[in-house]
């Protein structure tokens, strides 16, 4: 298991996604980037330590952001999701239950709070440190 | 004035033509019936005249035969009464006969008792001796047989031409009224026969009642009337009639005939017919007037009447009006079917529209994130706000050349050598060859001319700074091939000489970033990167993305 916490974030726009990379390390985490759907599973697969993971909804690729979060529920269910989209219309009932939903344009500082509150109820429920 | 009420004026207007004719028709019909009743009138009264004219000259006939017998002419009783009383036997309808002397005394009669009368008294005889003529007299009743009796009197002249006599002829008034029924007479029909002072003496029907009254004052002037003729007349028995009257002067000389057709049955069959007539004519223009309605009110009134419903509604803002109609509803139903079409037309496209407004607004709120992310990664490491401004600033238009160059291709695909050429031509000085383009024309998807053009602007911002194109000597040779036998892998190659010496960067700034590492993700590729000593050279292998956009 890795020491450091890490933090996913899939995102097909390069600006954003580094932008929210930076977000990230602020908040004290290890940032990974995927620019699609694909990616991110193939890195959720590759390695362990990430605890959280950030993704936008509308990406080219075979799977868009809703589908990815019911997806990495299914295969790791103790990962904690946040989604962002431009899109208002989300309904939460389309997401798996205890995930964050963001709409674009976000805040940076509402961002990382909710990194922290999300990676703060891991250290106190399982006792694992995550630094 | 409303649709159907235009309707209803036009067939009006169309029947109004033919209502007169059928009104016309039928008044010149009843006119020619009542011409034609008025006719029958006279011609029953003229039948009775005729027939009384003959009754009378048959007796005055007889009267004459008797005037010349050589019994009667000596007016000797003995001699003269067998034969009277022989001759009355015979006559059936006289009730008496009689032969009286100049002064009026009876001398030749059927009874003894007779004998003893003397009729000097009466106008008749008096008017007779006068005019020594036929008379006719008036209604009286027999002194000797008691039955009303009309007299006749015809004077016996001798060969000097001196009045010696007179016979009188009782003339039966029973039978006389028995006379009037051998040509029949119409249902409700009625003769009347009265003597000059207007006393009935022959009626059918119901004789004994009329006869020997007097015909209603009213009327009394028809006896002296110089012409037949036909008035209408509400008779004596309560019934309104049609009366052919001849006077006075036109009958037999003396009386006065006339004919009544009762009205309630001469004109029976003409008024059911008019009204038959009446009837089916209003019930044609009913009908007609109803038909057109319904017709109109299906054909135009109804659904324009929708039509223009849908129309307001769809006005009001209710986009689901809609009007319903078919062909079935004639040149307005199409109207209508039309409507509903385009406004079906117009529902599907609003609600493009709607989809497109929502897409715009998605995309405006990610180019807003992306915006506040270029903000915040170029705030890194600027000195001061005005190096700041000037990333910003040159990021903006970057983005606007990029979105430019999307724009003017449109449907078709942008090729490497127009990402390039829009990129770099801003850093050319004119009328100068300091950049080389080279390379087949291959196609790129839209968003891999995007990150490509964003890796060009930072190498030719980089190199009008510090490169090739930052002195006067330098060039920089674009170059772009596909690798082998996979015709959507790109090699890229931008290549800069003879600049001054290349120092690598000793941070990586944003530029560094984006040729480096973003672009070459982004495009699903790799990126080398090397500062040799006459110039940089950056070369990026990617995936065209043409074929799977």
């Amino acid at each position: 298991m890795a020491l450091t916490a890490a933090v996913l974030i899939v995102e097909d726009q390069p600006l954003i996604r580094i932008n929210a990379l930076d977000l990230v390390r602020t908040a004290g985490f290890e940032p990974l980037e995927a620019i699609d759907a694909d990616e991110a599973i193939q890195i959720l697969e590759s390695r362990t330590g990430i605890r959280l993971v950030f993704t936008d909804i509308e990406m080219p690729g075979t799977m868009d952001g809703i589908q990815l979060t019911h997806f990495i529920r299914g295969g790791w269910p103790k990962v904690h999701l946040m989604v962002a989209s431009g899109k208002v219309m989300v309904k939460e009932n389309q997401l798996p239950a205890g995930t964050k939903f963001f709409a674009k344009p976000y805040g940076d500082d509402t961002i990382i709070a909710e990194m922290r509150r999300f990676m703060a109820l891991d250290s106190s429920s399982d006792g694992v440190s995550l630094q | 004035m409303r649709l159907i009420h235009r309707v209803a004026f036009i067939v009006i207007a169309g029947l109004t033509p033919i209502i007169a004719v059928e009104v016309y028709n039928s008044f010149t019909l009843q006119n020619a019936r009542e011409t034609e009743i008025n006719q029958t009138a006279l011609r029953q009264a003229e039948y009775a005249s005729s027939e009384l004219e003959r009754i009378i000259e048959g007796t005055r006939g007889v009267m004459m035969a008797v005037g010349q017998a050589p019994s009667v002419r000596s007016l000797n009783s003995e001699l003269c009464n067998p034969f009277v009383a022989r001759l009355l036997q015979q006559l059936t309808y006289l009730t008496g006969l009689l032969v009286v002397d100049a002064t009026g005394q009876a001398k030749c009669a059927s009874t003894v008792s007779e004998l003893s009368l003397n009729i000097n008294d009466r106008p008749y005889f008096q008017r007779s001796m006068q005019s020594n003529d036929f008379v006719i007299g008036e209604y009286l009743v027999g002194r000797f047989s008691k039955q009303p009796v009309l007299p006749l009197a015809l004077p016996i002249l001798d060969e000097g031409g001196k009045h010696i006599g007179t016979v009188v002829a009782s003339l039966n008034l029973e039978w006389l009224s028995s006379q009037l029924l051998k040509r029949g007479l119409p249902d409700g029909g009625s003769v009347t026969i009265a003597d000059r002072n207007g006393m009935i003496i022959a009626r059918q029907p119901e004789p004994t009642k009329f006869v020997g009254t007097k015909i209603p004052e009213a009327y009394m002037h028809l006896l002296s009337e110089k012409d037949a003729g036909v008035i209408d007349v509400l008779s004596q028995d309560g019934t309104s009639r049609v009366l052919g009257y001849i006077p006075l002067d036109k009958a037999p000389d003396g009386l006065y005939v006339s004919a009544g057709l009762s009205e309630d049955n001469s004109f029976l069959f003409l008024r059911s017919a008019a009204w038959r007539q009446s009837i089916v004519s209003v019930i044609a223009v009913l009908g007609s007037i109803l038909g057109a309605y319904l017709l109109a009110r299906y054909f135009v009134a109804k659904p324009l009447d929708q039509l223009l419903s849908a129309v307001q509604k769809w006005k009001s803002g209710d986009l689901a009006a809609r009007t319903g109609l078919t062909s079935a509803h004639g040149e307005a139903g199409h109207l209508g079917e039309e409507f509903d079409r385009t406004m079906d037309q117009l529902a599907r496209r609003q609600e493009t529209i709607a989809v497109l407004l929502r897409e715009l607004a998605h995309r405006s709120k990610n180019q807003i994130t992306l915006l506040i992310s270029l903000a915040s990664q170029l705030a890194k490491g600027k000195a001061s706000v005005d190096d700041y401004k000037n990333a910003i600033v040159d990021r903006l238009m970057s983005m606007s050349t990029a979105q430019d160059l999307l724009l003017e291709a449109g449907d078709k695909a942008l090729l490497v050598g127009d990402v390039v050429w829009a990129h770099t031509k801003g850093f050319i000085k004119e009328g100068t060859d300091r950049v080389t383009l080279s390379g087949p024309n291959l196609p790129l998807s839209p968003e891999t001319a995007r990150y490509l053009g964003m890796a060009i602007h930072e190498l030719a911002t980089n190199a009008a700074k510090y490169g090739a194109l930052s002195d006067d000597n330098g060039s920089v040779v674009v170059s772009w091939q596909s690798v082998g036998d996979m015709p959507d892998q790109i090699e890229f190659k931008w290549r800069e000489m003879d600049g001054p010496p290349v120092e690598p960067p000793t941070r990586a700034g944003f530029g560094r970033t984006l040729i480096e590492k973003i672009v070459p993700h982004q495009l699903k590729g790799r990126a080398d990167i090397a500062y040799n000593a006459d110039g940089l050279v950056w070369v990026l292998r990617f995936l065209a993305g043409s074929e799977n956009t």
